[in-house]
């Protein structure tokens, strides 16, 4: 069983350092890749002098793409398992392996790391937890099926998944949009209680002022991927 | 239309196909966009210079004026050119995509694989 993690960072100089380091104790069994998307902070300087596992894009991808490029080198590197795995201290890579056992265990085809079922850790802000409610609830009318946290970017994906992704993954806010075309096409997705922390450097990529952009497009693009299966 | 808006539109349309075709020849546009415009371009000559096509058309959809009509059509041209323009960019972006993604995937390859040579190397070296 080949298992890959794959950590998008857009100037994440002040935690890609704990991050690797998290993985690497906490994940022995899973490879890395960090995904450098035209960083414009110290980012690639860390990533060249600590010689970490990393893949340099020549252009500016955005989130999406950047994970996607993470789903391309795993799928034509055989990997079997892939989980995405933010750079900036949010996640914790001790729940990585109860996570693969659950996906190989049940044969699921995503688990999603949800911060919302025990409720415990960073709970994010108020404001944000209202959209991600209503993204839950949209969901729910759209698949029948229940995701308490559809913007959690920690979420592992079987080689079948792996496989979709590598041709086809949306440009901008990929998560929830991705996880309506999974569940769609009638692939399994479950998700398990973990716990996040607050991020401890580098700035989220939805701000104040984009947020309005965000909840119209991530609402338009479920509902297309809802239609599109 | 007056016989000298006929001639401005005649000469205008006569330089920017001149335009478009030495563009096309240097290269600098594609051919097919170019062969777009051009055809945008003869129609608008072709109304400009008989100008009784434009009266029956614009009786058969009710315009007032002729030359309106004439502007009608020019304005929908372009409007057809942007709208496959956007389609065209979001081609690019795609492949555009596509190939940073693998260009990243195989400069790490490559180094992985100079390096694993480089241990091989070290190791048969120290035998």
């Amino acid at each position: 069983m080949k298992k890959l993690v794959i950590i998008p960072a857009f100037n994440e100089e002040g935690s890609i350092e704990k991050t690797v380091e998290d993985i690497v104790t906490n994940a022995p069994d899973f490879d890395y890749v960090i995904i450098n998307d035209c960083s414009t902070d110290k980012t690639l300087e860390i990533c060249r002098e600590k010689h970490f596992s990393y893949l340099n894009l020549p252009v500016n991808l955005g989130i999406g793409g950047a994970v996607q490029t993470g789903y391309r080198y795993a799928f034509f590197h055989d990997y079997d398992i892939a989980v995405q795995f933010d750079g900036d201290g949010q996640h914790s890579a001790k729940y990585l392996s109860s996570m693969s056992k659950l996906l190989e265990d049940e044969n699921l085809d995503m688990v999603i790391g949800s911060r919302f079922i025990e409720k415990e850790g960073f709970q994010s802000s108020a404001l944000r937890r209202v959209g991600i409610r209503f993204f839950t609830n949209l969901i729910k009318f759209l698949t029948g099926s229940t995701i308490t946290d559809p913007t959690s970017g920690m979420r592992m994906i079987n080689r079948k998944l792996l496989e979709c992704f590598t041709y086809d993954y949306p440009k901008d806010y990929p998560e929830p949009e991705s996880v309506v075309s999974a569940l769609s096409t009638g692939y399994k997705v479950k998700e398990v209680p973990v716990q996040m922390n607050e991020r401890s450097d580098g700035v989220s990529s939805i701000s104040m002022r984009n947020s309005v952009y965000y909840m119209i497009k991530v609402s338009i693009a479920v509902i297309i991927a809802r239609l599109r299966k | 239309m007056s016989i000298r808006l006929q001639i401005i539109i005649f000469i205008c349309m006569v330089i920017a196909i001149v335009y478009i075709l030495r563009l096309i020849s240097t290269k600098l546009m594609e051919f097919k966009i170019g062969l777009g415009w051009i055809l945008g371009c003869v129609c608008v000559m072709i109304l400009a210079v008989f100008p009784n096509l434009l009266v029956s058309l614009s009786n058969l959809l009710g315009i007032a004026s002729p030359v309106n009509m004439l502007f009608l059509f020019g304005f929908l041209i372009s409007l057809f050119m942007i709208f496959s323009m956007s389609l065209y960019i979001g081609q690019l972006t795609d492949k555009v995509k596509k190939l940073s993604q693998e260009l990243a995937i195989l400069r790490k390859d490559a180094y992985d694989r100079v390096n694993e040579l480089k241990d091989s190397n070290n190791s048969t070296d120290s035998k």
